[in-house]
């Protein structure tokens, strides 16, 4: 076994500390180091977006990055999205609302990129908002509900963002 | 994944030295290529040096003249969303834009998506190929559909006949931009500039790479030259689905019109070879003549000008004929009778 080392990393706001093994996925490091399973993990080779989390606020798949490699990162997975136990984030609430997935699985990956596509882009249309999600999968709704809650959840965040506020995060 | 040593290199010159010392060390940045391949065993390294971490190679520059120097480590996103990028380079633009999926492009780097490995399935499968050190490339005979029609003299498997995945180097090179390649030991002033087409190399049974690159040789900076004043361009990819799709064919155009004449026109071709091919007859016939029908049929027909097929993948001549008619559309002006 290669030698470990170590990684801190601040998931959801809370720092971690491990001694991981190089070869060890950031995907498998959240799930099975941090227990953090809401992040799925699907085709495990880049295609379907279920692993989708944030880094550094930008949707990245989390099965094409070692955990090495997140040393001194932000990191932000669906685990992180309600406020709290009763409450859910308005793009899960959209999603909920307007039936935007049917068994769940790719349900992570989709809503961390969208809360970081309608950080960037509080007001988008149709085209920009299926360009947002190409890079996720979903094999039960064909996306239409998907679309739908997409749309919704930018209604509803835009109401709530007080006035002149920006909802780009920092650094892009 | 067989376990393996890890470097986050703190300068290049570190990565450089293991890279060339150690047999089985591999160059790593976003690792979205890389991964992938690891994952499968294709290729098991015994150590990956990480240089994501160098911001001194993650920058956008404007060079005396005009043009854009990148360093090869800034990532496809952030070249997508650079305005200068999007004003005066529109091709790269769009190629950007087409490449992977957004998740992808926040990792991926420009020069790792130039060093990226073929899509090939014997290769990236457990199949015959030159790329695993056999004797023959098994797809010249085989299952090709996604293969090259040109860049290899006969398809009796001395050759490799992948190509390239890449679809910003198919705009680069329309663009005729060069890549610095740094070499271990060479200080930066003697980094030297090479034309973008060149930093591909055909693998062989002899010479098993598809780059030019050495161990330790490291893509740092692609600079892309000013373009002709008026010039247009375009960057045009079919896909077998609407997205998240490595090209059957591509096309990127650059054309300087003066008038109605075509002072110059380049034309690549992305997902034909095992580099981006340059239909430099088609280029050579278009330029100084009159946009007309014939003149635009005459490009498109020798812009295929001895395309091999391989038996699978005859389809990628009318497709990259189609593809060479939009883009020629798409450069010049309609109203000149095209």
């Amino acid at each position: 076994m290669a030698a470990t080392r170590t990684v801190r990393v601040r998931v959801n706001g809370t720092l971690h500390e491990r001694e991981v093994e190089p070869r060890l996925l950031l995907s498998d490091f959240i799930r099975h180091e941090l227990g953090l399973t809401g992040t799925h993990v699907g085709c495990e080779h880049g295609v379907c977006g279920a692993c989708t989390i944030l880094w550094n606020g930008e949707p990245v798949r989390s099965c094409l990055a070692l955990a090495v490699q997140a040393d001194g990162a932000e990191l932000e997975t669906v685990e992180g999205l309600a406020p709290d136990e009763e409450r859910l984030h308005p793009v899960q609430a959209a999603f909920v609302e307007h039936h935007g997935l049917q068994c769940g699985f790719c349900t992570p990956g989709f809503l961390m990129t969208v809360v970081a596509f309608l950080r960037e882009n509080p007001d988008p249309d149709e085209a920009e908002i299926r360009r947002a999600i190409s890079g996720n999968l979903c094999r039960c709704t064909g996306y239409v509900n998907i679309v739908k809650a997409v749309k919704h959840a930018a209604r509803s965040l835009r109401a709530r963002a007080p006035a002149g506020a920006s909802a780009a995060p920092a650094g892009r | 994944m067989k376990p393996f040593a890890y470097t986050a290199a703190t300068s290049l010159d570190q990565a450089q030295e293991i890279l060339s010392e150690e047999w089985g060390s591999r160059l790593y940045a976003g690792g979205t290529d890389l991964l992938t391949l690891t994952k499968r065993g294709t290729v098991s390294p015994d150590h990956l040096v990480d240089i994501k971490g160098l911001a001194d190679f993650r920058y956008l520059r404007h060079l005396t003249g005009g043009g854009l120097a990148i360093g090869a480590l800034t990532t496809l996103a952030e070249l997508e969303a650079n305005r200068t990028v999007h004003r005066r380079f529109p091709a790269l633009a769009r190629s950007i834009a087409v490449t992977g999926t957004p998740q992808l492009r926040n990792r991926a780097t420009v020069g790792g998506n130039l060093c990226q490995q073929p899509r090939c399935w014997y290769y990236r499968g457990d199949f015959p190929c030159l790329l695993h050190g056999d004797e023959v490339c098994g797809a010249a005979k085989g299952e090709n559909a996604y293969h090259a029609l040109f860049g290899y003299e006969s398809a009796d498997g001395n050759r490799c006949v992948a190509v390239h995945p890449s679809d910003p180097a198919v705009a680069l090179s329309a663009l005729e931009a060069e890549v610095v390649v740094a070499v271990p030991g060479e200080a930066p002033v003697n980094w030297e500039a090479t034309p973008i087409d060149d930093l591909f190399q055909q693998p062989t049974k002899d010479f098993p790479g598809t780059t030019i690159l050495n161990p330790g040789d490291v893509v740092v900076e692609i600079r892309v030259p000013e373009q002709p004043k008026g010039s247009r361009q375009v960057y045009l990819k079919a896909m077998d689905r609407a997205a998240w799709a490595f090209a059957l064919v591509s096309v990127a155009a650059v054309a300087t019109l003066d008038g109605n004449r075509l002072a110059d026109l380049r034309l690549a071709l992305g997902g034909v070879a095992y580099k981006p091919w340059r239909a430099r007859h088609a280029e050579e016939i278009a330029r100084g003549h009159v946009v007309s029908p014939e003149l635009v049929d005459e490009i498109v027909e020798l812009a295929a000008e001895g395309a091999m097929p391989l038996g699978a993948n005859e389809y990628k001549v009318p497709l990259l004929k189609g593809l060479v008619r939009q883009a020629l559309r798409a450069v010049t002006d309609e109203s000149r009778g095209i």
